[in-house]
């Protein structure tokens, strides 16, 4: 894992990145007059930044609520060391499951496994469940649907 | 959704040029005026079905530790209990659960020592009955594309 400091152009980009991009004909016009420089160099370090990982993913973030994904929960799971990747395979391969995690438990919590899953209905989401279990074997599972969204916010990282 | 918007999408979220005007070449792609593009675009940011146009940084790379808590808050304590967390700058994602652990969030930070404060004073509050801090091993799959 890369974790070279930045330079201060590098984060003045990735701060800019982490907003709304202007939506103009030229989005990082503005950007780089303030920094003194063209927009190709701007451009050329955007790329580089992704190339580097630092940027994760570049484009649109879609409110799924508003997609017609209106059934959203996470399902834990217990899931035994020996089983883990086979179950993060075939959890990796689904549409509906935007996010796959390990996670540490503790004593009064024993899911190590995560799925975060978007289904157009209810119904969508424990046919996903339905098939890890039957394809893994894994039947302690426990599906939290979401009874409310208090916040949702992209995160900003102040750099 | 027609189908023209649900293509416009998809090439938003998961193929937005890197470019110094890539609407032009999104609106060229879609043989769209530039501005019937700009329009098109205000009205799924007004419709609330993008949130943003931008980047996702990757957090650990850049330093940031991050971690899911759960808490158990008492049914009449939920709504104070959820506001002291979603007024964190820290908190991006919280959210009220089925679960006897009910309300769940998201926590990042720089320190260790922040995140420790933040749970501090959040067990103190009323009607917390436990949290549940609950750090990454492994990530397998991040993907905020969504399947239109």
């Amino acid at each position: 894992m890369k974790n070279k400091i930045l330079n201060d152009f590098q984060k003045e980009i990735l701060r800019f990145l982490q907003k709304d991009l202007p939506l103009e004909m030229s989005p990082y016009a503005a950007l780089a007059e303030k920094l003194n420089t063209d927009e190709t160099a701007i451009i050329r370090e955007i790329k580089r930044l992704k190339a580097q990982g630092y940027i994760r993913r570049f484009g649109a973030i879609l409110n799924h609520r508003k997609v017609g994904l209106n059934a959203n929960c996470m399902c834990v799971w217990n899931v035994p060391e020996q089983k883990i990747s086979k179950v993060a395979k075939l959890a990796i391969g689904k549409n509906q499951i935007s996010h796959c995690y390990l996670r540490k438990i503790s004593k009064k919590w024993s899911y190590n496994f995560y799925t975060m899953i978007h289904g157009r209905s209810k119904q969508e989401c424990f046919d996903v469940v339905a098939d890890l279990l039957a394809k893994t074997g894994v039947d302690d599972y426990k599906m939290l649907f979401t009874k409310k969204q208090f916040k949702k916010t992209s995160p900003e990282y102040r750099l | 959704m027609n189908p023209k918007e649900k293509k416009l999408l998809k090439i938003l979220q998961s193929e937005f040029p890197v470019t110094i005007n890539p609407y032009r070449e999104i609106a060229r792609k879609l043989k769209l005026s530039e501005d019937e593009l700009i329009k098109k675009i205000k009205s799924f940011k007004l419709r609330g079905i993008i949130r943003r146009v931008g980047g996702s940084v990757n957090a650990k790379q850049l330093g940031f530790k991050s971690v899911l808590v759960a808490v158990q808050v008492r049914e009449d304590n939920v709504t104070k209990v959820a506001e002291f967390i979603s007024d964190s700058d820290n908190v991006s994602h919280n959210y009220l659960r089925k679960d006897e652990y009910n309300v769940w969030f998201t926590f990042s930070a720089r320190t260790i020592k922040q995140m420790n404060d933040f749970l501090s004073k959040l067990k103190r509050k009323r009607g917390v009955v436990d949290v549940l801090v609950l750090p990454q091993k492994k990530e397998f799959k991040i993907n905020a594309e969504f399947v239109l």
